[in-house]
């Protein structure tokens, strides 16, 4: 089933935690894994949030971070559940981000969540609680962001599957999906020999690839790469997608998978249930998205 | 009249402890409904039942002649499958609500989501408020009468019944296979009826009717089903 939420405040909010309050709701649509992503914070160095599989491979990460950048605070790393994760803080040259986030995924074992100026993914396997206890949210002062709760319904459960997804070809795009995809591996294969290194078997991972390939492409056009996503994603999903500047979404033409959309005091919000809204309002009636459209806001 | 706390029941146990009650009395009311699905689905016996609160999904489905009142908002799937009785929402439904309806009266007094009265063949559904797309899609009898704005695509593929509009731009927003008509005398007289039984201050003669058109792309083999709803009830006894 999966339930997904999208939040906007352009002066600024403590994203994070309405994100959180917002998927607590929707809980029931997805146990299996959580995750959000927060953009605008007002850090302005690069942050790295990267899954390592063992401890030692965190040496591994040190060397190829330093092929591309520098290292500001030694990375905070801690356990959870049987990986490791690391969050640095990077000096790097815009240019060499995509090619840093390129190299450290053709690492087995080591994983980017996110890779990006004022922008952080933080996901896990399992509900919101264990997401809000394992992870420390910094800066959540934040313009938007985006949430996810999970059902696996075709690929492994951990952290790694969970939501959102960032991809090396526009790794400032995040994306969260409520959906299944039948053309995942005609995706795949396609995506593949763009050089897409796939690190997991979510059908999420390929439309995260699929938008961000198009976006370099055609030059970080939000709107063109998720009405391209529109037509070439086959099967029933809901996907939105934020960048630095923007958050989009895109619904399938049958308009299987629900996604409803709520603006109110300069808020705009986008989610899986009516219930979601009540975390900001009381009563609310969110209007419910037409099939096949796609939106972009600018932040 | 008699009440039930939810707050500690499943839906399954809610709705046996609904009809046990419903035999004795006549009159429920349920409290604390926390939003659980299936609440009141397959009550067998008339009787009046009302819930004080939100339900979630399939709320009232394949009800035979109880009266249901919920006082909040309903999920996904409200009235599925009804064969008769009443179900009236105070406030906002999900998507698909009075789907497959084969008879009684479903009222949303506020606004209803995607595909509602998807499929019924019988019965009678008011939404007061607006209606998402493919409102009244592949419907095959019975009235579904829109006060609102109305979604893409009204009556998509519908073979048989009437979607009465007020909306003025329903015109541009209908699905294939039908057209829009005037509303006939009759008809304005049922839906007076209608209003003037569930409190609902609207003037009939602003309505403009989506019919199942029955030529064009269907004409080689028209569906012309012939229902017999009664037949797919339990027997008496």
């Amino acid at each position: 089933m999966c339930g997904i939420a999208g939040l906007i405040n352009r002066q600024g909010m403590d994203v994070s935690s309405k994100l959180i309050e917002m998927l607590s709701l929707i809980q029931h649509r997805g146990p299996d894994a959580s995750g959000i992503s927060i953009y605008g914070s007002a850090a302005d160095e690069v942050s790295l949030r990267v899954s390592v599989k063992r401890k030692d491979m965190e040496e591994v990460l040190l060397n190829i971070v330093g092929q591309y950048g520098t290292v500001l605070s030694p990375p905070v790393s801690q356990w959870i559940k049987n990986v490791i994760f690391s969050e640095l803080q990077l000096a790097i040259d815009d240019n060499d981000i995509p090619l840093l986030h390129a190299a450290i995924n053709s690492i087995e074992g080591l994983y980017v969540h996110s890779l990006g100026k004022g922008m952080r993914v933080y996901k896990d396997g399992g509900t919101i609680l264990d997401l809000n206890n394992n992870h420390k949210i910094i800066s959540p002062i934040a313009t938007h962001g985006l949430g996810h709760v999970r059902m696996a319904t075709e690929s492994a459960e951990d952290i790694n599957a969970a939501h959102p997804f960032v991809s090396p070809f526009y790794p400032d795009l995040s994306i969260v999906h409520n959906g299944q995809f039948t053309n995942y591996f005609n995706l795949r294969r396609y995506l593949e020999s763009k050089g897409a290194i796939f690190k997991t078997l979510n059908d999420s991972e390929a439309a995260s690839h699929l938008i961000a390939y198009a976006m370099r492409e055609n030059g970080g056009d939000l709107e063109d790469a998720l009405r391209m996503a529109g037509e070439e994603l086959d099967g029933v999903f809901c996907i939105i997608a934020a960048t630095a500047q923007q958050i989009g979404f895109v619904r399938d033409k049958l308009g299987i998978k629900p996604l409803l959309l709520f603006e109110k005091d300069g808020l705009t919000m986008l989610g899986s249930e009516q219930i979601e809204f009540t975390a900001l309002f009381s009563d609310v009636y969110a209007e419910e998205i037409e099939p096949g459209e796609v939106r972009v806001w600018n932040i | 009249m008699e009440y039930i706390d939810a707050a500690n029941l499943k839906s399954i146990e809610l709705n046996k402890e609904i009809i046990n009650k419903l035999k004795q009395c006549g009159e429920v009311t349920i409290q604390n409904p926390h939003s659980m699905h299936n609440v009141a689905t397959g009550l067998p016996d008339p009787g009046k039942v009302i819930i004080q609160g939100s339900t979630g999904f399939y709320t009232g489905g394949f009800m035979e002649g109880t009266a249901l009142l919920v006082e909040g908002n309903a999920g996904w799937y409200a009235g599925d499958n009804m064969m008769e009785g009443e179900l009236l929402i105070s406030k906002n439904t999900g998507c698909n609500a009075g789907t497959y309806l084969y008879g009684g009266n479903i009222v949303v007094y506020g606004n209803t989501g995607s595909r509602v009265g998807y499929g019924m063949k019988g019965g009678t559904i008011i939404v007061c408020g607006s209606a998402g797309p493919w409102a009244g899609q592949m419907t095959m009898g019975g009235k579904l009468i829109i006060l609102g704005k109305a979604g893409s695509k009204v009556g998509e593929s519908m073979y048989k019944g009437a979607i009465f509009v007020r909306d003025p731009e329903a015109g541009d927003k209908m699905g294939s296979n039908v057209f829009l008509d005037s509303i006939k005398a009759d008809e304005e007289q049922e839906l007076k009826d209608l209003f003037a039984r569930y409190d609902i201050t609207a003037d009939p003669a602003e309505f403009k009717v989506v019919r199942p058109m029955q030529t064009g792309r269907h004409t080689y083999v028209l569906f012309n089903p012939d229902l017999k709803p009664e037949l797919s009830r339990k027997m008496p006894g």
